[in-house]
C-alpha cells in the first residue's frame, strides 16, 4: 500500500470512529426499554453474577416480551465496568464495533479484488452508511453479529486464499479455520437474525469454494464439530417455547389470516374463479406473503427514499442509503462481468440471503434485521464509484459526483444532528431520565411514590437511571409492578379508589401521565428533550 | 422462430391476459401521479423544524430545487416499485425482467436499450398524467413486452425449460392470491 492510500484508509476510520461516536450518549435522545434492560442487566451480571430476574449467568436474557441472546450483554459488561451505567456506555460497544467493522470490511474487498483503490472506495461507502450508522449509534445487538460475521468471513478468505501461497506451520490452517468457525457462531448469538443468515450464508461461502473446501476437509472437521457444539445451545433456544415467542408474536404467517384471506377470497374474488378457495394451500400461501416481504427489500423507495417507517430504525426522511447510491447500484450492475468470479458469487450470495430473516415477522421491509446487507451494498456503491473515478475521461461527470455525495452526506448529517432528536425523540422513551431525576428530588419525603405503567416499562427507568443496587431488587423480590416504594400502576386507575391500602395515611408521591387531571399537590412537571410533556408529578394523600 | 419460444410467448400472454382480467374489479388504480405541491409542504416542513438553525444553512438543505429533485425521483422511482412490478409481472415476469434488463447493456441489442428507454418514458408519463388507469396500462404494456426479451434465458436447456412451466404455475397461483392487488388497486370489488 502506497503512503497516500494508508493516509486515506487512516482517514476514512477515524470518519467512521467520529461520525458513530460523536455526541453517543444524547443522540438518540433518550434511551430505548430494550437498551435500558440490556444495561441494568449487564450493571446486574457486574454486580451480583446474576441478570435482574436472579437467574445466575443466563444463557438467553428475558426481555420485554421476547428473550434476548447474551452476545450484547455480556459485552455491555465490561463496557458498563469501565464507563459506569449509563447511556454511552449501553451504546458503546455498538459503536466500537461498527467502526471496526469498517477496518475489516477493507481487507475483505482487499482480500477479494487485490485493488487498494477499489477497497478504500467500498470501506468509504461503508464508513458514510446511513443505514450503518443508524444501528451503530444505539444498543443493537445486530451491529456486533455483523462484526462477526465480516470478520469470520475474512478469515475464511485467509483460510482459502493464504492455503497454498505461503508455507505455514502444521497448526495454521486448523487454527484459522477454527476461528472462523468461532466468529460465525459468535455472530449467532448476538441477534435473532443471524440464526437464519449465517447459516445460509456459510452453505454458500462452502459452495462457491467448493472445490477448495474438498482439498482441506480433513481440516475442517474439528472447526465443524467446535461449530456445532457451540450451535447446540442456539438450536435448543431455537426449538424452545422461550426462543420462538418472538417469531410467534411477530409472525407474518398466521393460519387465522390465511383462513381470513381463504373465505374472503371465496366470497368477494371474481366470480368465475371463487371456487379455487378450495385448493388454496397454506405453505403456497406463506410462500406468497414471503416472496412479497423479500422483494419489499429491494425496493427503491425503501432504499433511496422513505427507509424503515420505524423512527428508531432511519432517519424516515431519506432512504435507508443515499439516493445518489442508486446510480452508483447501476453502474455496478452494468459492470458486474468486470468482477472475479468469487467476489461476484459471494458479494451476490450476500445481497440475496441478507432479507431471508425478515421476511417470516412483520413489519416489512425492516432494516433492522436485515442490517446485514449494508455490507453488499457497500461493496456495488464503492464498485460503482471506483468505475467512474477511475475513467481518465469524464472530468466533468466526476466533479459532478463529488459535489452530489458532498453535498448527500452534508444533508444527512443535517437530518442526523439537527432533525433526528426532535423529531424522533418519542421513538426512543425520551423523558424518562428526566422522570426519574424529578422523582429522585422528591421522594424522600414520601413514604410510596406511584408511576403511571406505561408498556410495562417505568421501573427499569427507575432501576437504570438510579443504580438501583441489583442485589436489593433480586433479593426483595421487585418485580415490574413493584418494588422498593414503588408501585407501578395503569393509566386508568383512579389513584384514590384502587391504588391506595384503605386507611393508609402516609405521604404519596403519583407520577402521572400528563393527560390526567389529578386532586393533589402540583409539584412538577417532566418533559422530553423538546419539551413534549410526559409525566406530572403529584403529591396526593397526606398533604400540608 | 423456435416452436417453443411461440409457445411460451402463447402461455405468456395468456398468463398476462389473466392478471388484466382480474383487474376488471378494480374501481380506483393507485395513481403515480407526481404533485408539485409535495415539494413546498416537503421544504416548510423542514424548515419548521430547522427551528434555531441559521436560515442559510436550512435552506442550503431544504430548498425547491433539490426537494424538487428528490421529491420527483421518488414518484419517478414508485413506478419501478417490486411489489409493484410483482403484482402485474409475477415471479416468472420478475425474472423475465431482471434477465431483459441484463440483455439491454450487451453490445449492438439497440433495440432492447430502446425498449428500456420507452419504459422510462412510460414512467414518466405516468408521473405526469392524473388518469390513473391509463398510467397503470401504460406501465402495463411496456412492462409485458420488455419481460418478452428475457424468454431466451428459459429456452437453453430442458431444465431451463421446466422451470419456466413451474414459474408460469407459481405465478398463476400468485395472482391468485393477490387478487385484491394493493399495490394496484386502492379500491377492488366484484358483484
Amino acid at each position: 500500500m502506497k503512503r497516500f492510500q494508508i493516509t486515506l484508509l487512516i482517514l476514512i476510520i477515524f470518519t467512521a470512529f467520529i461520525l458513530r461516536f460523536y455526541k453517543l450518549g444524547i443522540n438518540p435522545p433518550g434511551l430505548y426499554w430494550d437498551e435500558a434492560v440490556f444495561g441494568y442487566d449487564a450493571y446486574s451480571i457486574l454486580k451480583t453474577g446474576k441478570d435482574h430476574h436472579g437467574v445466575t449467568l443466563p444463557l438467553f436474557f428475558e426481555s420485554f416480551g421476547d428473550w434476548k441472546l447474551p452476545g450484547y450483554h455480556y459485552l455491555l459488561v465490561l463496557s458498563i465496568a469501565v464507563f459506569g451505567l449509563n447511556e454511552f456506555a449501553v451504546r458503546f460497544p455498538s459503536a466500537f464495533f461498527g467502526s471496526l467493522t469498517i477496518i475489516v470490511f477493507f481487507f475483505i474487498v482487499k482480500k477479494l479484488t487485490k485493488n487498494i483503490r477499489l477497497s478504500l472506495f467500498c470501506t468509504f461507502f461503508l464508513a458514510i452508511s446511513p443505514w450503518h450508522i443508524q444501528f451503530s449509534r444505539a444498543g443493537f445487538e445486530s451491529t456486533v453479529g455483523l462484526f462477526f460475521v465480516t470478520s469470520a468471513v475474512y478469515f475464511f478468505l485467509f483460510l482459502i486464499d493464504d492455503r497454498k501461497t505461503k508455507p505455514r506451520s502444521a497448526f495454521f490452517l486448523p487454527a484459522i479455520a477454527l476461528a472462523t468457525a468461532g466468529l460465525f457462531t459468535l455472530s449467532m448469538y448476538f441477534y435473532h437474525a443471524y440464526r437464519i443468515f449465517t447459516p445460509l450464508f456459510v452453505i454458500s461461502l462452502l459452495l462457491i469454494y467448493l472445490e477448495v473446501v474438498k482439498k482441506i476437509a480433513a481440516k475442517l472437521i474439528l472447526p465443524a464439530l467446535l461449530a456445532l457444539i457451540l450451535i447446540f445451545p442456539i438450536i435448543i433456544f431455537t426449538i424452545s417455547k422461550e426462543g420462538r415467542s418472538r417469531a410467534i408474536s411477530q409472525s407474518a404467517f398466521s393460519y387465522a389470516g390465511f383462513e381470513t384471506n381463504r373465505i374472503d377470497y371465496d366470497q368477494k374474488s371474481k366470480k368465475p374463479l371463487r371456487f379455487l378457495s378450495k385448493y388454496w394451500y397454506w405453505p403456497f400461501y406463506f410462500s406468497y406473503l414471503a416472496f412479497n416481504t423479500y422483494i419489499d427489500h429491494f425496493s427503491p423507495s425503501f432504499l433511496f427514499f422513505k427507509g424503515d417507517q420505524i423512527g428508531r430504525h432511519s432517519q424516515v426522511d431519506m432512504g435507508q442509503i443515499y439516493l445518489f447510491e442508486g446510480i452508483l447500484l447501476i453502474v455496478s450492475i452494468i459492470a458486474f462481468k468486470k468482477l472475479n468470479a468469487q467476489t461476484k458469487k459471494i458479494m451476490f450470495s450476500w445481497l440475496i440471503l441478507a432479507p431471508i430473516p425478515a421476511i417470516i415477522v412483520t413489519p416489512s421491509p425492516h432494516a433492522y434485521r436485515t442490517l446485514q446487507i449494508a455490507i453488499p451494498l457497500a461493496f456495488f456503491s464503492g464498485f460503482g464509484a471506483y468505475l467512474i473515478f477511475s475513467q481518465k475521461k469524464l472530468l466533468l461527470v466526476k466533479i459532478i459526483m463529488i459535489v452530489i455525495i458532498g453535498y448527500s452526506f452534508l444533508t444527512y448529517l443535517h437530518l442526523l444532528l439537527i432533525h433526528y432528536p426532535k423529531k424522533f425523540a418519542a421513538d426512543w422513551q425520551d423523558g424518562y431520565k428526566a422522570m426519574v431525576a424529578q422523582v429522585q428530588k422528591y421522594q424522600d419525603q414520601f413514604n410510596k411514590v406511584y408511576v403511571t405503567n406505561i408498556n410495562q416499562v417505568p421501573y427499569i427507568y427507575l432501576l437504570f437511571y438510579q443504580k438501583y443496587d441489583p442485589q436489593k431488587f433480586i433479593n426483595s423480590g421487585g418485580t415490574r409492578d413493584a418494588f422498593d416504594k414503588y408501585v407501578f400502576i395503569s393509566d386508568d386507575v383512579n389513584i384514590y379508589d384502587k391504588a391506595l391500602p384503605a386507611g393508609w395515611q402516609g405521604r404519596i408521591l403519583y407520577v402521572a401521565p400528563s393527560w390526567k387531571k389529578v386532586d393533589g399537590n402540583f409539584l412538577a412537571a417532566v418533559d422530553d428533550s423538546v419539551g413534549r410533556h410526559i409525566y406530572t408529578l403529584w403529591e396526593v394523600n397526606g398533604q400540608n | 422462430m423456435d416452436k417453443i419460444k411461440i409457445l411460451f410467448i402463447i402461455v405468456l400472454f395468456s398468463l398476462f391476459s389473466f392478471r388484466g382480467w382480474q383487474t376488471t374489479g378494480c374501481k380506483k388504480f393507485l395513481s403515480f401521479y407526481f404533485n408539485p405541491l409535495s415539494i413546498k409542504v416537503s421544504v416548510e416542513t423542514n424548515v419548521n423544524t430547522d427551528l434555531g438553525v441559521d436560515r442559510n444553512i436550512s435552506r442550503l438543505f431544504h430548498n425547491k430545487v433539490t426537494v424538487g429533485i428528490f421529491e420527483l425521483s421518488k414518484s419517478f422511482a414508485s413506478t419501478f416499485q417490486p411489489r409493484f412490478l410483482g403484482e402485474f409481472l409475477g415471479p416468472v415476469g420478475l425474472i423475465l425482467v431482471v434477465t431483459a434488463f441484463l440483455e439491454v447493456f450487451k453490445k449492438r441489442k439497440y433495440l432492447a436499450k430502446f425498449h428500456f428507454i420507452l419504459i422510462l418514458i412510460a414512467s414518466f408519463i405516468a408521473i405526469f398524467t392524473l388518469s390513473s388507469k391509463a398510467s397503470f396500462f401504460l406501465l402495463v404494456i411496456s412492462w409485458y413486452s420488455f419481460s418478452l426479451w428475457g424468454i431466451d434465458l428459459f429456452l437453453k436447456t430442458k431444465l431451463a425449460k421446466i422451470v419456466f412451466i413451474l414459474l408460469v404455475i407459481m405465478s398463476f397461483w400468485y395472482f391468485i392470491f393477490g387478487w385484491q392487488m394493493n399495490s394496484i388497486c386502492n379500491e377492488i370489488f366484484f358483484n
